[in-house]
């Protein structure tokens, strides 16, 4: 295994521009997800990583070699496509076989069936070495084509949205499962999805990309609870975070967040975050709020003096959760309860912001202030 | 409710009505396309008396009477023995039809293989340039090769240079067609098969040749059996270019009528000879031209 290093990529189409100097690197044996929205770059990135696609500019490196003119067969990668893209002429023995049967020189037909057959018991798919990709059901085909890129142990292993065409209950199942296999093969990873679930639950780090430009590179935890921009917070996390418009008066030593429905004080240590990422306010100025569906206490009156009202418009119940949609002076806002509460449409119920979990972005650059 | 049963015996209705006039159309057209070769190939195993015994219009017994004759191989005998030996004939005919066809697909393969991939800059107008050239109906064309093949000493008497300004005028004609019938086969084609075979350890070569073209096996042997179809029957070219050394088997049949006279039973052998291998080749193609061609590769 060896680790992946992206230096300052550009990938241009003509006069588009999909990759925008990229810059991360996926260490040795670490499992790194490309998250982000449909052409924001992504997959063009691992398709340069895989050598499908050239670089425009930059070098991507793999171990300590610069591969940019290497040929995607001498890269020593193997990739899961999306559409898994199986040789329809051939038996799953024969798919899982073929990466290796064209490294003959290294392997022997006997190393070649004993490597199939191991990698085909650890993916339960033994009993299906013999059929055609046809005759395979969607999950049946994802494994062979996982089974195909694990058969010869490359350094790098490169998926493009591997599960996303599965139904929901076995994309829950693989996603376990895959990070299982990555851990146990202790591979390095490189995945692609669009799913932030499937990111956060898998990942070691995340990148997140949008328009081409890397908006934050960091492990799940960090992208869910510390997001570095507007686009990240809303992206990561389901359903998204609210953003509701607000003012920061900064009167001398008191902050205080204003909205038509509300007034939040800003505690000490938040301010203290605010004022030593080098942000200096005063007066009054425009900020955009976020906070999480789960990050608000819900009553049904008014429990302090922050407490704010608001207007129930539906209600979603999901088992263990419900989300409530609300409406804030004109703002729509999700929240997520307990089952038990049980609100009925049009209630007015209160609410109240988890001061320590909630966000501040600029509405100018829709950068985080903390 | 009932309005709508209406509706649906109407539909019915029409359906059976379409259906019969569909069955009634093909009945027509198989009768008017197949009846020609039954009776050449029938006719060419009886003696001339009897082939000649044409039922009078409305004489129902006289179609009975077609049936009843006593089988001879004696055109065919006469076609390879005697004054007249069409071995070489049907010998300059394969080798041509064959040389060009397999020449045109293994080209139109590569050709079509790059122009499906579209890393062209004007690839659309590459293609429509090359299937425009097999558009020129083929007397435009023979002027102009017949100055090049005489300028390049291709029409002096001998078999095989003749046989190789034939293999050249088929191929001319076969090629073009073969590229724009094989693009649309190479254009099905995933292109995630040979990027995944690519990540596996092919070269871009080995890509084409291992996954591609095994897919591809289908639109190949029906391009193929087209081309040859297309070569073996050529009259013209093979009249003039083929000329008396390399003369092909349509030239040959059509020599056996003359002014002076009509050989009309080698006409009948020697015309089945040119349709049965054709007619075969044809039912052959109907299979790879449905065959479908991922197979369920790919998600669909």
């Amino acid at each position: 295994m060896a680790k992946v290093t992206i230096d300052r990529v550009w990938k241009r189409y003509g006069k588009v521009e999909a990759v925008k100097n990229l810059t991360l690197e996926c260490m040795d044996k670490e499992f790194l997800c490309l998250l982000g929205p449909s052409g924001c770059g992504k997959s063009s990135t691992l398709r340069m990583v895989a050598g499908l696609e050239a670089i425009s500019e930059g070098t991507i490196s793999i171990g300590d070699r610069v591969v940019n003119e290497v040929e995607p067969k001498d890269r020593d990668v193997a990739m899961v496509f999306e559409s898994y893209a199986l040789y329809p002429h051939k038996t799953v023995f024969e798919n899982m076989a073929y990466p290796l049967r064209l490294r003959s020189h290294k392997y022997s037909s006997a190393q070649i069936k004993e490597r199939v057959k191991h990698a085909a018991e650890t993916l339960e798919i033994d009993n299906l070495l013999d059929r055609m990709p046809r005759q395979l059901s969607g999950g049946q085909r994802q494994r062979v084509a996982i089974g195909r890129a694990i058969v010869r142990e490359p350094q790098v292993f490169l998926m493009d949205e591997p599960i996303s065409h599965l139904d929901a209950k076995l994309r829950t199942h693989m996603r376990g499962e895959l990070k299982h296999l990555q851990k146990v093969l202790n591979a390095t990873m490189i995945y692609v999805t669009h799913d932030q679930l499937e990111a956060i639950s898998m990942a070691d780090r995340i990148a997140i990309m949008n328009l081409g430009v890397l908006q934050q590179f960091a492990i799940p935890d960090e992208i869910f609870n510390r997001p570095v921009n507007q686009f990240v917070a809303g992206f990561v996390g389901d359903p998204p975070m609210n953003f509701i418009n607000c003012r920061l008066d900064v009167d001398s030593d008191r902050w205080n967040l204003v909205h038509e429905a509300f007034k939040i004080s800003i505690p000490p240590d938040l301010k203290g975050k605010i004022e030593s990422n080098g942000s200096r306010f005063t007066g009054s100025l425009g900020v955009i709020l976020g906070v999480r569906p789960e990050s608000f206490t819900v009553s049904g009156t008014k429990t302090s003096e922050e407490s704010f009202p608001a207007e129930v418009y539906v209600t979603e119940p999901q088992g263990e959760d419900r989300i409530v949609d609300v409406t804030v002076h004109g703002n729509k806002v999700k929240l997520k309860t307990s089952i038990d509460f049980e609100p009925r449409m049009g209630d007015r119920i209160w609410l109240e912001v988890t001061k320590k979990k909630m966000h501040l972005f600029d509405p100018e650059t829709s950068k985080a202030f903390f | 409710m009932a309005k709508t049963e209406l509706i649906s015996r109407a539909e019915k209705r029409k359906k059976k009505i379409w259906g019969t006039v569909t069955f009634i159309a093909i009945i027509v057209f198989l009768i008017w396309t197949l009846t020609p070769l039954f009776i050449m190939v029938v006719s060419s195993f009886k003696d001339l008396r009897e082939a000649f015994q044409i039922p009078q219009l409305g004489d129902w017994k006289g179609v009975v009477q077609f049936f009843q004759f006593s089988p001879t191989g004696r055109h065919y005998k006469e076609l390879f023995s005697g004054g007249t030996d069409f071995t070489p004939y049907i010998v300059n005919s394969v080798v041509a039809s064959l040389s060009a066809s397999i020449i045109a697909v293994i080209l139109g393969s590569l050709a079509a293989y790059g122009l499906a991939r579209g890393r062209i800059p004007g690839e659309q107008h590459i293609s429509f340039w090359i299937i425009s050239c097999r558009m020129a109906p083929v007397v435009a064309v023979m002027v102009p090769l017949y100055s090049i093949f005489s300028a390049i000493g291709l029409l002096e008497a001998s078999r095989w240079r003749n046989l190789l300004c034939l293999i050249l005028a088929y191929t001319t004609f076969s090629l073009p067609f073969a590229v724009w019938f094989l693009r649309s086969f190479f254009e099905d084609i995933p292109t995630e098969l040979e990027e995944a075979a690519r990540v596996d350890g092919c070269s871009d070569f080995k890509a084409f040749w291992d996954i591609i073209l095994p897919l591809a096996k289908p639109g190949i042997v029906a391009a193929f059996i087209l081309c040859l179809i297309l070569s073996w029957n050529d009259f013209i070219f093979a009249s003039i270019f083929g000329q008396q050394a390399a003369k092909t088997l349509p030239v040959a049949t059509a020599e056996l009528h003359s002014t002076v006279d009509i050989q009309w039973g080698k006409i009948l052998a020697s015309g089945t000879i040119l349709c049965v291998p054709m007619l075969t080749l044809g039912l052959l193609i109907k299979k790879y031209l449905v065959q479908g061609l991922t197979m369920g590769a790919v998600r669909q």
